[in-house]
């Protein structure tokens, strides 16, 4: 969507009708837009003091598609979230969609099993509705983060176990996002290195001990 | 149930006024089979199965609560 317009000022009878005449200029779908509403127009009587509705409807950003998604879901389940959205730092980076909930473990499941499917929808929907192909980290309870502090002290762990043993560690079978965050942490010890071996979902980290490490 | 999927898929889709979610009750338990615009199909499998297979857990981990067996099932 490079080159389109991110948002516009449109005008309408009523909020709704400007709403959907900007969303109509940008090409997306009300219901997916970022409003502002500028002026609430006025219906006027027998054509006198009537004022047009104003408002400014943007395309949304990725992570203001991702928020608006959870909170839809949120509804249609009856459930009550809170969510936070920080924007990438810098190219390249990722969106971060934290969610706070007091169902949190039913949005996670056995393993973040749910979480993931959680991501991978919600990932998908802000890219169409935002038309951005931003990366989205999607975290539930604070889940992903102590899981993430959990595979880099146990990678740690593996590596240093390596290196003193002279031979290789096999770990268990993991998720790719699992894995990433162990070969990061295996690239911060000196000394060793780390692989992925197998067949998904079977697929495991090997951290072995650098060949220059054993002289 | 039907009401979170139809919103899934909804919001996947290019043509969400296509999407059609008809809940059946079957031996095997509650069925709910989602219909699209034919060239919006893909959006709702995914590569490798990927969207569909989301859908599912997330569906299986809402109906949960209610103790209830649901199934998505897809046209062939």
């Amino acid at each position: 969507m490079a080159g389109a317009a991110r948002d516009v000022v449109a005008t309408g009878r009523t909020v709704d009708e400007a709403v959907a005449s900007g969303a109509g200029q940008l090409g997306i779908r009300p219901e997916d837009a970022d409003i502002e509403v500028l002026e609430e127009g006025a219906k006027g009587w027998l054509g006198l003091g009537a004022q047009r509705a104003r408002v400014r409807v943007a395309r949304p950003s990725k992570g203001s598609a991702a928020s608006r998604f959870i909170q839809q879901l949120a509804t249609i389940l009856g459930m009550e979230v809170d969510v936070d959205v920080q924007s990438p730092e810098s190219e390249g980076e990722p969106w971060q969609v934290a969610v706070a909930t007091e169902d949190a473990g039913r949005w996670i499941g056995h393993r973040g099993q749910t979480l993931e499917a959680l991501r991978v929808l919600c990932d998908a929907a802000a890219t169409r509705s935002s038309g951005s192909r931003d990366r989205l980290v999607l975290d539930v309870g604070g889940y992903r983060e102590r899981r993430e502090q959990m595979l880099r002290s146990m990678a740690i762990l593996a590596a240093q176990r390596a290196i003193r043993l002279g031979r290789e560690i096999v770990l268990e079978p993991m998720s790719p996002a699992d894995r990433r965050v162990v070969h990061l942490a295996v690239q911060e010890v000196a000394g060793a290195e780390s692989q992925s071996r197998g067949e998904e979902p079977g697929r495991r980290v090997v951290v072995r001990p650098l060949p220059t490490a054993e002289v | 149930m039907r009401e979170l999927v139809e919103y899934l898929c909804r919001s996947l889709v290019e043509h969400p006024e296509q999407v059609t979610v008809t809940e059946l009750e079957e031996e095997a338990g509650i069925v709910l089979e989602i219909r699209t615009a034919s060239e919006d199909a893909g959006r709702v499998i995914g590569r490798q199965g990927r969207i569909i297979a989301a859908i599912r857990t997330l569906t299986r981990a809402a109906g949960q609560r209610e103790g209830k067996r649901i199934l998505v099932r897809l046209p062939e």
